[in-house]
């Protein structure tokens, strides 16, 4: 998995959110991808079976709601893995880094 | 994929790239990427906005490229798989990999035209990319701080709508006042007090020094890695003094100890080091030390002395903050009157106010490569062109066996693509020195923030390799239309005479060529006109020094009149100096201080008058001449009558009937410690050019440094020397100025390359455009150089029959050189009236020529001609030499 699908999975394993929603969220967190970039990453998921669509209730009078994307649970399971992954290594980093100090 | 009712649509160009990935994609995530868009873009403006859109584009055709490829991929392999399917996509993939094969081959067979080809494109990568690079660090990356959007540089604007420092009680008015910030943060004029001597345990050097008030730190959004930012109790009168360090000088200068452990000793002050800022903060201007700056003892709202920097407060807009801005400062000018000189007041980006004025200079240059890629991609059009005509055998056999043209067009594309990506990724190794030449060459600015960021590479490489390929698609498409049986013959006898497509193309490359050499000509003699400018003294052989007395070491006038006195006796013992002398601000160094003053009567004269305070023998040791009167002497001191110099604007302006004897007093830049004291002009000297090699001299005023002592405490020495290459002079002076104090810090630098510094932008400008047009110059040669040979190959039958019926050999090659030159000075006459249009572009960077000067003109048109005639010497030549029956035995 790549980092940047990794992070659209963390980012939806609040809740169910649209595209926009997610841009934003990554946007405050760190580097955000360009936009085509950032939706083939999100369509990969879509393909896989991490991500699908969620069904959103219209708000009375505001027109077509953005399409809403959820976390299924193969991509939670999968960003999961990831997380403990990276947070092997990081252990495996501090001690290095205690065993050297 | 249209947008929902009442939302606004994004673009066409955007819908036409999003339709061009696969459906499945469109059909998933396409309506959101095109919201997505339509929301990003309306969040930036300006030169983000159009890098916005460039990176959005650039993404979007990447993003379909390999969209389309995995998909078709993934179904031929299905249709493999399953044997249902035709498997036309996986010959395609086949198809591919072949041509890519033929066409590597083919440009193995020919390694002449493959360099030729790829330094072409090369270069036209390397200028962009080099040029992108700057633009894009300096303009269009955010700065290092967090959310610097939302920083913004404030200043107050007077009558005249000119801009102005902001006064201490406004500063608090707006404090208390305005909303729209959510910090504002008075600091030091970083004018004339940046640099400061600071005596540590270990030494005293002199470091840019900034004054800030509280929230500083919080309103960059940077803490201290060690120790503490300053705090409110930092602030209080009774505070003892506080210091925040960089990381730099905490390593440099104080050893990287405890900040608890460490003083410093600024004026007469001793100040606590209490933190240390992460590596790499330095605002502004590379200072290295922040101290605390209460503001609330001023009252003056004409006295316009601080810098304002402040932070948007969070949802408010630049707009809406300037209204509330202007608004409250027009309230207070409103209560205040001429108690008040600003009228109103502005904020503007702060990343525009430290970079802007770098702004149009590289737009021009970014404007200027993309002049010398659209010359590159022509030239290896003409280059591809005339290879895709010497492959006419080759291509009509292919044709002949049965190759569709789609399958030919096809293959001459890849090899173009082939040439495109090899030419990017030498391209990109090219950018690293060029890169690296500039940041050597500009002005300091420039080094800050460039770096080679992939995502600029991949842009400017996107950019450049799709022109390419646009270009390849002339040649490719025009290889593939003979006629076979012509063709197989070997000679085209109908177009003997035609070269319409190398004719425009070659046209076109001398009319872009022009342009950038016009530009280059008439920067280079705007360049040329700001060194040779009469400075008003003689630059060569001069050294210069920073020298500052520590108001700790010398608390008294006396000391410090004696302390300079004793500093430039020992200066003129170094060997090879011939005479010494100080003054408060150097010329070039870009500081003044100015203003008015009262006559002997009480009358006060307004006016700009440049305050300057100097020892005797400055003028002598500068070689500004005296016109009236004379120098100062050593003998004005303060037991004598107060004396001055002053320039012959000056004297011109103000005293038309001779100056020289007539008094003054009350110089507003000294009236406030040497108040009603009569000054008696004794010398009017000549005019320098103080504040840029470029501005007009202003009128100045001179006084004598032992009679106004506290204003020349931190002076520039300058050295008149017999030799400014001495290796040793640097240790000698400094140990000179040591038998005056040991904790003087000493920097020399010489006069020419304090000269230099102050030209290093427009150096900057001529030297890349130059480089430019040179490249153009060179690429346009060989763009002839390669038509011209090919028109005397394909005309060799004609010119053959020509010599075979007695024709001279003179009239040959005068036939191929008309031709040429023809082509020549058509794109030469384009080019020229191309650049009425582009040197208005200079209009604002160039001194003491005109933009749309002719001569530069002619120069520009006739040195391509020139060049033209050179490279079309070669092939004429040749003609000359044809032998008759071998010319006619092609046939």
């Amino acid at each position: 998995m790549r980092r940047d699908t990794f992070e659209i999975l963390a980012v939806l394993a609040g809740g169910a959110r649209s595209a926009p929603e997610i841009r934003d969220a990554l946007g405050r967190a760190g580097d955000l991808a360009p936009l085509a970039t950032f939706y083939r990453r999100l369509n990969e998921a879509i393909e896989v079976g991490w991500v699908d669509d969620a069904d959103v209730l219209s708000p009375q009078g505001q027109g077509r709601p953005a399409k809403h994307f959820r976390l299924t649970p193969e991509g939670r399971t999968a960003a999961r893995a990831y997380a403990d992954r990276s947070a092997a290594f990081a252990s495996l980093l501090e001690e290095g880094e205690r065993g050297s100090a | 994929m249209s947008a929902p009712r009442g939302e606004p649509e994004a673009p066409g160009w955007v819908r036409l790239l999003v339709r061009a990935y696969p459906r499945r994609f469109r059909d998933r995530v396409g309506a959101e990427l095109l919201r997505s868009y339509v929301v990003e873009r309306r969040r930036v403006r300006g030169l983000k906005g159009l890098a916005f859109v460039l990176r959005t584009a650039a993404d979007l055709m990447v993003g379909a490229a390999l969209e389309q490829m995995g998909e078709r991929r993934r179904g031929a392999e299905a249709a493999r798989m399953s044997g249902t399917g035709t498997g036309w996509e996986a010959t395609m993939w086949e198809g591919w990999s072949t041509d890519a094969r033929i066409a590597a081959r083919g440009l193995r067979k020919t390694p002449g035209f493959t360099i030729v080809a790829l330094l072409t494109f090369a270069l036209g990568v390397c200028a962009t990319t080099s040029v992108y690079s700057v633009v894009d660090g300096l303009l269009l990356r955010p700065l290092p701080y967090p959310d610097s959007d939302d920083l913004v540089e404030v200043f107050e604007l007077g009558e005249q709508r000119g801009r102005m420092q902001v006064t201490g009680p406004n500063f608090l008015d707006w404090k208390a006042t305005l909303s729209s910030f959510e910090h504002l943060v008075a600091r030091t004029h970083s004018g004339y007090s940046s640099a400061s001597t600071v005596l540590s345990s270990a030494q005293a050097v002199r470091v840019p020094v900034d004054r800030v008030t509280d929230g500083f730190f919080e309103m960059m959004g940077i803490s201290p890695v060690v120790g503490r930012a300053l705090s409110d109790g930092d602030y209080r009168p009774d505070a003892p003094g506080a210091a925040v360090v960089s990381h730099a000088f905490w390593q440099t200068h104080l050893g990287g100890g405890s900040p608890g452990d460490l003083t410093l000793s600024i004026g007469s002050t001793t100040y606590s080091v209490v933190g240390v800022m992460p590596a790499g903060f330095d605002f502004p201007e590379a200072t290295q030390v922040w101290l605390p700056l209460d503001v609330r003892g001023g009252v003056s709202r004409t006295a316009h002395n601080w810098s304002v920097t402040g932070r948007l407060a969070e949802g408010v807009s630049l707009l809406e903050a300037n209204a509330e801005l202007d608004r409250v400062t027009a309230r207070l000018h409103e209560q205040y009157q001429e108690d008040m000189s600003a009228v109103s007041a502005r904020a503007i980006p702060l990343q525009e106010e430290l970079y802007g004025a770098m702004g149009g200079p590289l737009l021009l240059l970014l404007g200027a490569s993309a002049l010398v890629l659209l010359v590159a991609c022509t030239n290896l059009a003409t280059t591809l062109l005339a290879r895709g005509r010497s492959r006419t055998g080759e291509i009509l056999v292919r044709t002949a066996l049965g190759a569709p043209r789609v399958r030919l067009v096809r293959l001459l594309l890849t090899e173009t693509m082939i040439l495109a990506v090899a030419g990017a990724v030498l391209g990109t190794l090219l950018t690293i020195p060029t890169l690296r030449f500039f940041l050597t060459l500009g002005p300091p600015a420039l080094g800050a923030q460039t770096v080679l960021d992939p995502r600029v590479w991949l842009v400017t490489t996107f950019v450049s390799v799709v022109t390419m390929l646009v270009f390849g698609l002339l040649p490719a498409v025009s290889g593939t239309r003979s006629d076979i049986a012509t063709g197989l013959r070997g000679t085209d006898r109908r177009g003997g005479r035609k070269t319409g497509a190398w004719g425009t193309l070659v046209a076109t490359e001398v009319a872009l060529s022009v342009v950038l050499l016009v530009g280059s000509v008439v920067l280079t003699r705007s360049f040329l006109a700001v060194v040779t400018v009469d400075l008003g003294f003689d630059a060569r052989g001069l050294m210069t020094a920073e020298i500052s007395f520590p108001g700790t070491v010398f608390e008294d006038e006396v000391s410090l009149v004696a302390a300079q006195s004793q500093l430039l006796q020992e200066l003129e013992r170094v060997p090879g100096v011939r005479s010494a002398g100080l003054i408060n601000h150097l010329p070039l160094a870009g500081l003044a201080f100015n203003g008015g003053f009262d006559l002997e009567s009480g009358e006060a004269v307004q006016g700009r008058v440049d305050y300057r305070v100097a020892s005797d023998g400055y003028f002598e040791t500068m070689d500004i001449p005296v016109l009236e009167g004379r120098f100062f002497r050593a003998s004005d001191d303060a037991a004598v009558d107060d004396v001055a110099v002053v320039s012959e604007t000056m004297a011109r302006r103000f005293f038309p009937e001779g100056a020289v004897g007539r008094r003054i007093k009350n110089l507003r830049n000294d009236s406030w410690i040497y108040p009603d004291r009569l000054i008696t002009i004794v010398g009017v000297v000549g005019d320098v050019r103080h504040r840029d090699m470029t501005a007009e001299p202003v009128p100045t005023v001179y006084v004598h440094s032992a009679q106004r002592p506290a204003r020349a405490s931190s002076p520039f020495v300058v050295l008149r020397m017999d030799s400014t290459d001495d290796p040793a002079l640097g240790s000698l002076v400094r140990q000179s100025v040591a038998r005056v104090d040991r904790r003087i810090p000493v920097e020399l630098s010489s006069m020419e390359a304090r000269a230099g510094a102050s030209t290093a932008d427009r150096r900057f400008l001529v030297v890349v455009l130059a480089s430019f047009s040179l490249a153009a110059l060179v690429l346009s040669g060989v763009g002839i150089y390669g038509v011209v040979s090919f028109a005397v190959e394909r005309r060799s039958r004609e010119m053959g029959i020509r010599l075979a019926l007695g024709a001279d050999p003179g009239s040959v090659r005068r036939l191929v050189l008309q031709h040429s030159l023809k082509t020549v000075a058509l794109g030469a006459i384009v080019g020229v009236l191309l650049t009425v249009f582009s040197t208005r572009l200079l209009e604002g960077f160039v001194f003491g020529v005109e933009p749309g000067d002719i001569p530069s003109a002619l120069t520009g048109a006739g040195t391509l001609v020139l060049v033209g005639l050179v490279a079309s010497w070669a092939p004429a030549h040749r003609a000359t030499n044809l032998q008759p029956v071998e010319a006619l035995g092609t046939d």
